[in-house]
């Protein structure tokens, strides 16, 4: 088991992690999505004790593996490029790996891996000399050959052909069937797969997606997403609405229905005649239904955006990788996201302004 | 097995397998060995002087060999190497032996192999003075790695780390009693002189030619050893972790 407490990092000094906290334990697998660039490797980095936290601390089996370094036997890290040196031959290098790991016959276990993965004369070529598709192979081998508790990929399966892909999946749900998983990958595919908790890393912070994923199954293509806000402001409704994979965004303010409003008004015989100048202050969807149900048009009508408050939005995004520069963008706005459920299966049916569904609770199912 | 005796191992056998600096150093020395042998035993009738050098020349020889190590140990420290080595299960301080082992045993062997062929054609040590002088090699690489290794963290431009070379590898060999006994020096240069381990490692294995012993020589030579090799431990460490930071 393996958990990340308050951990925050700092490099060149943007903090690229932020009170992180995590905690994986054995037969799970934990997904880590995120743009490039927003600290997934330097989060598998200092989980597999490559880096130093500059606060907050690792614990890997009750022991701090920059005090136990022994401790560190128990955790086998596969970066997105070989680590290895390149200038020995996958052979020695694996071998090397192997016997410092204390691994038993360690010889033919390597060669069945290698075999697994379709690795050629392991020993003939030195591993520069090799493609970075067996570079990448060579890299994974050291999750397989190691009998480690804790196992972290990063981008395990970037540059490989599908074949091998689904050799490789295979293999890391064999190991998270006995042992804790991290899994960093920008393939939401390959996240939904296999990880039974997934979390998006954007602005330094560990977003957790909630029960929306589907496991086993996935489609290509749109994603629907909800997102519970604690201070939306509507203002940003076209900034969120043009940022890069974003298709659609629906926004549900938790406030009272326009109808109440038109009945209030009626009822205080306030009678609008067409053409009448009207100032509405009002948020966001709601203003244009209420500005429609009074028989009016935007350009008849001034809206003031009202204070910042809470907010459901549903966005219709490209894929999963466009969450994670919605959650950035989010962070950049100062938006307190207190939710995240995010469902691949559910078809995306709402236009920007539309009411919300009566099921769309039913997207994280 | 224990891992730090495995990445001990690996890195002592990496070092071993660098052909491109073993092979240019080991013709040089040998070949500078024959002309010792055969061109100066036939110039000079006195074999005092060709002694004295061989045993010079034999300390020398390691010296390139050391400096091309040790530059090779610290420099071949690339970011992904450090990540790498950073993520096995042994301390940073077992890395950075490691390295400098390695260095040591290709530098120790360009010296043992010369004195392999220096010891039938000119040389007539005893067995045992032979093993004496075999460890006496093993510390003055371990100094000269030490030293390189310091030096390439006190430079750090890798362009300066060139001339710093070129000086440390010209002072090694003049400023010794590598060709002439530190007798010979004026006054005022004799201490750069004693403050060069090879003088101590030369002035040994000649006191040992002569059938005596010179343990001040090798006294000297430990202690400067302990300190050169500290320091390069020291440095190489402070990088190691920094690149964890």
């Amino acid at each position: 088991m393996i958990t990340l407490d308050r951990v925050r990092k700092v490099r060149s000094g943007v903090t690229v992690l932020e009170d992180v906290s995590l905690r994986a334990e054995p037969r799970h697998v934990i997904g880590i999505m995120g743009r490039n660039g927003v600290g997934k490797t330097t989060l598998a980095h200092i989980a597999a004790g490559i880096l130093r936290p500059d606060a907050g601390r690792i614990v890997i089996d009750g022991r701090d593996p920059w005090a136990d370094y022994k401790t560190r036997r128990l955790v086998t890290f596969v970066g997105h490029q070989t680590l290895f040196d390149p200038m020995m031959t996958p052979m020695q290098a694996l071998y090397f790996h192997a016997r410092i790991y204390g691994v038993q016959r360690a010889s033919d276990r390597i060669a069945e891996v290698l075999h697994v993965l379709d690795v050629p004369q392991p020993d003939q070529k030195m591993i520069f000399q090799l493609s970075a598709g067996t570079q990448k192979k060579i890299e994974l081998a050291k999750a397989f050959i190691c009998d480690s508790q804790v196992y972290i990929f990063d981008e395990p399966t970037t540059g490989l052909d599908t074949a091998t892909k689904t050799v490789v999946w295979s293999h890391i749900r064999q190991l998270a069937a006995r042992a804790a998983v991290i899994l960093i990958s920008h393939d939401s595919m390959e996240v939904r797969t296999l990880a039974d908790q997934v979390f998006l890393l954007s602005g330094g912070k560990l977003q957790p997606i909630e029960e929306g994923f589907s496991l086993g199954t996935h489609h290509a293509g749109e994603t629907t997403v909800r997102l519970e806000i604690a201070n939306w402001n509507p203002v940003l409704k076209e900034e969120l609405r043009g940022l890069s994979g974003v298709r659609s965004v629906t926004v549900h303010s938790q406030r009272q229905d326009p109808s109440e409003l038109i009945r209030h008004l009626k009822e205080q015989g306030l009678v609008l005649p067409e053409g009448t100048p009207v100032q509405v202050i009002t948020l966001d969807d709601d203003a244009s239904e209420f500005l429609a149900r009074l028989g009016l048009t935007p350009s008849q009508a001034a809206v003031i955006p009202a204070p910042p408050g809470p907010a459901e939005l549903i966005l219709t995004l490209a894929n999963m990788a466009a969450l994670s520069g919605v959650l950035t963008w989010a962070n950049e706005k100062g938006l307190n996201i207190r939710r995240v459920l995010a469902d691949q299966d559910a078809e995306v049916t709402s236009a920007p302004g539309d009411a919300p569904s009566a099921s769309r609770g039913d997207l994280s199912e | 097995m224990n891992s730090v005796v495995v990445l001990w191992e690996h890195e002592v056998q990496s070092a071993l397998r660098r052909w491109s600096i073993i092979v240019p150093s080991l013709f040089s020395g040998l070949l500078g060995m024959l002309v010792l042998a055969y061109g100066f035993r036939s110039f000079f009738h006195s074999s005092s002087y060709y002694l004295t050098f061989a045993t010079g020349w034999i300390s020398y020889a390691m010296v390139l060999t050391g400096v091309t190590a040790g530059l090779t140990a610290t420099l071949d420290l690339t970011t992904q190497r450090i990540r790498y080595l950073l993520s096995l299960p042994v301390p940073p301080g077992a890395i950075v032996l490691g390295r400098l082992w390695g260095a040591t045993a290709v530098t120790a062997l360009i010296s043992t192999v010369l004195l392999a062929f220096a010891e039938p054609l000119i040389l007539r040590f005893s067995f045992s003075a032979l093993v004496a002088v075999f460890a006496v090699l093993v510390i003055q690489a371990l100094s000269v790695v030490g030293l390189v290794t310091a030096l390439t963290y006190l430079v750090r431009d890798i362009s300066k780390l060139g001339i710093a070379a070129s000086i440390a590898t010209g002072v090694l060999q003049y400023v010794s009693s590598v060709y002439f006994p530190p007798s010979v020096f004026p006054s005022w240069a004799r201490p750069l002189v004693y403050v060069n381990p090879l003088t101590h490692a030369v002035d040994f294995m000649r006191a040992l030619l002569a059938q005596s012993s010179d343990h001040l020589a090798l006294v000297m030579l430990i202690g400067e050893t302990t300190c050169l090799v500290g320091l390069g431990y020291a440095l190489m460490r402070r990088a190691l972790l920094k690149a964890s930071d």
